[in-house]
């Protein structure tokens, strides 16, 4: 309540400012809609199917300039809603982030919610994707400060709530009790007049309140003596990080990060065990005209950075470590992805792309994660031609494939390890008036997992305002293996159908889908989780203004 | 030249942050871990349960009187003399536990160059009853009655064993090995009614005539540098271990716990000690 008199007194205020300065207002909206049709065969029949029957969520923010102030606030609505817990019904509602911000001279402050990171965000990244309902907001105050070349950041606070899957507790709408502070500067050196070296230190603190460590000190004194540690209130992770450009088309990145001790829980085991940890991260670029090529290697070593060891999967996180792995975009290419394991990993990709004319351009990607004792845990094999045949038609034609160890990314004692195989085509084909025909096809081929797929999507575009889509993902050679969650699916070769359309009015886009979507794992910038089938509506609504 | 010089200031500058930081981090007071037992667990000689057919007659309740005290504080010794007064008027069926913790370190930190009688035992019993505003300070049963004020000792202590016990205590074979440090007991804990709710025990090491510093307001020496240390807690071999785990215990259940406990070092004299 004390937060929303305090929006209704602000924005009150500047609206006599704005009297003399009229300010300006932006937003967006967002919106989606499920309805639900349950069907049993796909594993489509989490309690939404069961109970309440649709869903939905709406998010509306508003940004409000006025005598170099500004303002944001987006309100948050969730009904039935399985983003948070894909296995639950959610509704709650309430303001979901708010700040205000303004610059005196060099000095930016910053009260209420931000995002933010440190580096590409090893120790710390504050950020939001509404895809699969993460919100790591920090709240509290920020400050941002230019000297001369320098750029130093401080803030403290407390990161935004969540809906907790282990017990149920809500606390979306409110903060979690353990405090996050944080130092970090960067410096930008012009080495010469072809070389340019950017550089940044930060250090997080991340304390826990009392009561999560009297809970962990309960359940460590009950521990056998072996396992026992003193576990602490304070633990600090130090960012180093430079990136070196040369204009001969060369860069490089490095970043190490060290978190000192704290208790960690294992994901596997759930017990929890004392000890430090650290990540290594480079990437190393080159590009000219018609190639481009980049190699990024990352080792993982011990690193999770939670706001308490007691939050387990997406809860909490402090620290990022997205999928080190090609993004794809396309549904059956995109299945496998391996999750970063922050037990231990040591994971390298290479891309390269080729060009060797405007018509044609050739793309390879290679990725290999394993466990620090060397065990195969990921790698993908990724080839793809294009070829702009004339001013109509684009085709691509590729391969996949994918060793994915099921077992531990998706904490499935039973499951096997999946190879897969993927040959895949798409053609797109200009028609007059601004009308496409875009045809794209895959056939997973593979005896793990559900077994194999063969996905075909015919869209239909009339640009800029009409799309019309249809496909099918058939599951050619069902695999049902014992003891796994894939048991749930019917055995029989499915069809998971699905109709699309959207609407495109300026800034606003409606689309209506009718959609059977196989369970697996959903990953959204480098972020994944596994979530259920889906079998029925969507309706999406987004505008921007 | 001049570019030279400005990147060399800028290196400066990017060490004084390197540096605020470790100091910010690491030259900050050091934090206070939580309590994790490191002891090395007791070793249970029996573990066994049965159920009487006749039960146990109900036993008088003894009342467990924890005093929560500290070496430099004046006016803990009033309440030392009410337990000793205690003990005098009932024996044996008052328990008095004479607890140094490490909150109140204005009343607690030990004087340069005598024993430190803090445990950390200390702090956990507070964590389960709650802090109270200072010292003296004693719980009773570590139930609601407790007290900062000594004048109502007594009568809380007095009121406590005009009770009973729904479980009847009792021990035997007890042995106290002074060469090797060692103390066994056999302890037999009965229900003598039946109960759906939990029952805890600890095992605490006291030592007596312990001779060392207190102040004392009501002594004229004000710093007494003999003064007879009664009841000092030296150790839990056993801290609130719950009974049994089921929700309701029948009448005439009998837990039997044997243990071999290994004395803490820094006790002065054996002979002065009791479980």
């Amino acid at each position: 309540m004390k937060v929303y008199l305090l929006l209704a007194c602000s924005f009150i205020s500047f609206a006599t400012l704005a009297q003399n300065d009229k300010g300006q207002l932006t937003g967006n909206f967002q919106s989606r809609s499920q309805f639900y049709d349950r069907d049993d065969k796909i594993g489509a029949n989490t309690t939404q199917y069961l109970h309440e029957k649709s869903s939905n969520e709406s998010f509306l923010y508003l940004n409000y300039k006025v005598n170099g102030f500004t303002f944001d606030v987006r309100y948050d609505l969730f009904t039935n809603s399985p983003l948070l817990n894909p296995q639950a019904a959610y509704t709650n509602s309430g303001i979901g982030f708010y700040s205000i911000n303004k610059s005196v001279g060099d000095l930016e402050l910053t009260a209420g919610y931000f995002y933010d990171q440190f580096g590409t965000g090893l120790s710390f990244r504050s950020f939001y994707d509404i895809n699969i309902g993460i919100d790591y907001a920090i709240q509290g105050v920020r400050a941002k400060y230019k000297i001369g070349n320098y750029k130093l950041k401080a803030f403290s606070g407390v990161q935004k709530g969540f809906l907790n899957l282990s017990n149920g507790e809500d606390t979306r709408f409110k903060t979690t009790p353990q405090n996050i502070s944080g130092l970090n500067a960067e410096r930008s050196f012009t080495l010469t007049e072809k070389i340019n070296l950017n550089t940044g230190l930060g250090v997080i603190k991340r304390t826990l309140d009392a009561g999560t460590l009297n809970s962990i000190a309960n359940e460590i004194n009950a521990y056998d003596l072996t396992n026992r540690f003193i576990p602490r209130y304070n633990t600090y992770a130090f960012d180093a990080y430079a990136g070196i450009n040369f204009a001969s088309g060369f860069s490089g990145y490095f970043e190490y990060s060290y978190k000192t001790h704290e208790a960690i829980r294992d994901p596997f085991v759930a017990t929890l065990s004392d000890g430090v940890g650290q990540v290594y991260f480079t990437s190393l670029s080159y590009s000219t005209k018609g190639l481009g090529i980049n190699v990024q290697a990352r080792k993982v070593d011990n690193y999770q950075f939670r706001t308490s060891p007691n939050y387990l999967t997406l809860n909490g996180a402090i620290s990022y470590l997205p999928a080190l792995t090609r993004s794809n975009s396309n549904r059956i290419l995109a299945r496998y992805n391996p999750i970063a394991q922050v037990n231990g990993e040591n994971g390298i990709q290479a891309d390269i792309i080729y060009s060797p004319n405007k018509k044609t351009s050739f793309t390879f990607n290679y990725s290999y994660v394993s466990q620090p004792n060397g065990g195969i845990l990921f790698s993908e094999r990724y080839a793809d031609v294009s070829h702009k045949v004339n001013k109509n038609l684009k085709t691509t034609f590729g391969l996949q494939s994918v060793f994915y160890n099921q077992k531990v990314y998706e904490l499935n004692p039973d499951a096997p390890n999946v190879k897969t195989i993927t040959p895949f085509a798409e053609v797109v084909y200009k028609l007059k008036n601004k009308r496409s025909i875009h045809l794209e096809t895959q056939y997973l081929s593979t005896k793990a997992d559900l077994g194999s797929f063969i996905n075909v999507v015919v869209e239909y575009s009339i640009a800029p305002k009409w799309s019309f889509a249809v496909g099918d993902m058939y599951n050619t050679k069902p695999v049902r293996t014992p003891g796994t969650p894939q048991q749930a699916v019917s055995a029989d070769k499915i069809h998971y159908y699905s109709a699309f359309s959207s609407y495109t009015q300026g800034t606003t886009r409606f689309t209506l889908a009718y959609i059977k979507q196989v369970q697996g794992v959903n990953c959204t910038g480098g972020i994944c989780r596994v979530e259920p089938a889906f079998s029925g509506v969507r309706f999406e609504l987004s505008t921007t203004f | 030249m001049k570019t030279f010089l400005q990147q060399k200031s800028s290196m400066t500058t990017m060490k004084i942050f390197s540096f605020l930081v470790v100091l910010i981090c690491f030259i900050s007071c050091k934090e206070q871990p939580p309590f994790i037992d490191l002891k090395p667990p007791l070793i249970l000689l029996t573990d066994t349960t049965y159920i009487k057919s006749i039960p146990d007659s109900v036993q008088p309740h003894n009342v467990l009187l924890e005093d929560f005290t500290g070496v430099r504080c004046g006016n803990c010794p009033r309440g030392h003399k009410i337990i000793e007064d205690l003990k005098t008027l009932h024996g044996n069926r008052v328990v008095a536990l004479a607890l140094h913790g490490e909150d109140f370190t204005n009343f607690t930190t030990p004087y340069d160059g005598y024993e430190d009688f803090r445990i950390p035992y200390t702090r956990r019993i507070l964590d389960i009853i709650g802090k109270p505003s200072g010292l003296p300070f004693a719980s009773f049963d570590r139930s609601e009655s407790s007290s900062n004020t000594v004048g109502e000792w007594k009568s809380i202590a007095e009121r406590r064993l005009d009770s009973i016990s729904p479980v009847r205590l009792a021990i035997s074979d007890k042995i106290l090995d002074t060469t090797n440090m060692i103390f066994k007991a056999k302890y037999y804990m009965s229900y003598t009614q039946e109960l759906n709710e939990n029952i805890y025990y600890s095992v605490a090491i006291l030592e007596y005539e312990v001779i060392s510093r207190q102040l004392d307001d009501d002594n004229a020496v004000h710093n007494v540098l003999d003064y007879h240390h009664e009841n000092l807690t030296r150790d839990f071999p056993v801290f609130f271990k719950q009974i049994n785990k089921l929700p309701i215990t029948e009448k005439g259940r009998t837990y039997v716990k044997e243990f071999e406990v290994k004395l803490p070092e820094n006790i002065k004299d054996v002979k002065n000690c009791t479980e």
